[in-house]
């Protein structure tokens, strides 16, 4: 099959897809809702993530080839698999509008603060558009590469701010109560782990047999993002104790704090790289799978690529129109609506189709 | 912005309708082509300020916003 991609890969895009923009984005409002125990939120949230593996690469291997609609039209009907496949490209055409728009605000905030935020939506989604034009054969190998350099940076920007950690802003813990951490859990579920669910309309790409261990490989993926996102939250509660949820872009502040001698400092500028390089990745991602959605739903064939920019263009301009709303509106959508909306779209329809298929087995 | 977006659409119709086969594809590929380009234009009448209307993320403000802040108001401390 063209485009076909290995275990691998699909291990090291589901990496590359949740470690993305979560690993600059996701520390400061987790912390400002739980605390101190924002790395027992990531924990909860990675082990659900695991979890969700489960009827993720079960419904791959039980349906070798197949994307969700495909499998869903022969376990629930093609009416309610295409009324479900809709619901996920709303999801997934959020999510890429929301990954630009973030881009753009945190370009805007921190780096340029005098340039009119719309330019970097409409490259942003430029750059996106063509990357995801070339397919997820080609764009796989590439983010691998590009993935390893903003780890490095981040590991750099980690190890360099150490001497400025205090070990004893990790506490107190659960002086409030267990509610910031479920509020945490909510707010981390829905960004990122709850969107690997996304992912089953890239596992038919994937070429496995049966004793290609898939579902190890994409559970080691979830397990390194989590210890990624943990390494960074800890080093922002670290670093800036009890105002760690008010700095946003962690990493970005973080690296501000660096000064050796005066050869490491304003280090901010690897961060600036290494978040919009991983934010693009991801924005690719998952145009390229609200792509092969919209064509599964209209019954094209998934290398037809005509809708590809219409449907970029359709995600820019709705991340202008939300940028023209302002901050507060974008938090609330991110923090407050963005967990719900991946619930329902997200992981319900790819649990409803899973518990259908445990169902036709048992009774087969 | 304005120039930058409308360069945007002109390339990627251009390309579309030549390269892209566009003008060959079948009824659908073409309803739904438009149906996006319509959807973006109304964006685009939002975000230039002609008219006042809610745009995809209103509408889902307005589907999940209720639960949201309930889910939020019993999770606060």
């Amino acid at each position: 099959m063209k485009n076909a991609i290995t275990p691998k890969q699909i291990a090291v895009l589901l990496f590359v897809f949740l470690t993305g923009s979560s690993i600059i984005n996701i520390p400061a409002p987790l912390i400002l809702l739980s605390g101190n125990e924002a790395w027992i939120c990531l924990l909860a949230a990675a082990g659900l993530g695991m979890l969700l593996l489960i009827p993720l690469v079960g419904l791959a291997r039980r349906f070798p080839g197949m994307d969700f609609v495909e499998y869903g039209s022969k376990l629930l009907t093609r009416p309610v698999a295409v009324a479900l496949g809709l619901l996920l490209l709303m999801l997934q055409i959020h999510t890429v509008a929301g990954i630009v728009t973030d881009i753009s605000m945190f370009l805007k905030s921190s780096m340029m603060r005098n340039t009119f935020f719309g330019y970097f939506t409409i490259l942003t989604s430029l750059a996106v558009a063509l990357t995801a034009r070339v397919g997820v054969g080609r764009f796989a190998g590439m983010f691998g590469l590009l993935m390893i350099s903003v780890m490095l940076f981040v590991v750099f920007n980690i190890s360099l701010a150490s001497p400025g950690v205090h070990p004893n802003f990790l506490l107190p813990i659960l002086d409030e109560g267990v509610k910031p951490v479920l509020h945490g859990i909510y707010f981390i579920y829905g960004f990122p782990y709850g969107e690997l669910a996304l992912f089953c309309m890239l596992l038919p790409y994937v070429r496995f047999g049966d004793k290609d261990r898939i579902g190890a490989k994409m559970t080691l993926a979830v397990a390194l993002n989590a210890a990624s996102l943990l390494a960074v939250t800890l080093a922002t509660v670290l670093v800036f104790g009890p105002i760690a949820g008010e700095r946003k872009y962690s990493m970005f502040e973080v690296a501000r704090t660096v000064y050796v001698t005066e050869i490491f400092e304003r280090l901010e500028a690897l961060m600036g790289y290494s978040m919009i390089v991983a934010s693009f990745m991801k924005a690719t991602i998952v145009l390229f799978t609200a792509h092969l959605t919209l064509n599964s739903v209209l019954k094209l064939p998934r290398d037809n690529r005509q809708l590809l920019f219409p449907l970029a263009f359709f995600t820019a301009l709705i991340s202008l129109a939300a940028g023209f709303r302002g901050e507060a509106y974008w938090n609330f959508i991110v923090s407050g609506i963005h967990p719900l909306w991946v619930l329902t779209c997200g992981t319900v329809p790819l649990l409803v189709a899973y518990a259908v298929s445990l169902a036709r087995r048992r009774a087969a | 912005m304005r120039l930058l977006l409308f360069a945007a659409l002109v390339g990627f119709l251009a390309h579309d309708w030549t390269v892209g086969g566009l003008r060959s594809a079948r009824p659908r590929v073409k309803l739904v082509y438009a149906l996006l380009l319509a959807a973006a234009g109304y964006h685009m009448l939002i975000v230039m300020g002609t008219i006042n209307a809610p745009s995809y993320y209103d509408l889902f403000v307005r589907i999940y916003g209720g639960g949201a802040k309930r889910i939020i108001a019993h999770l606060k401390p």
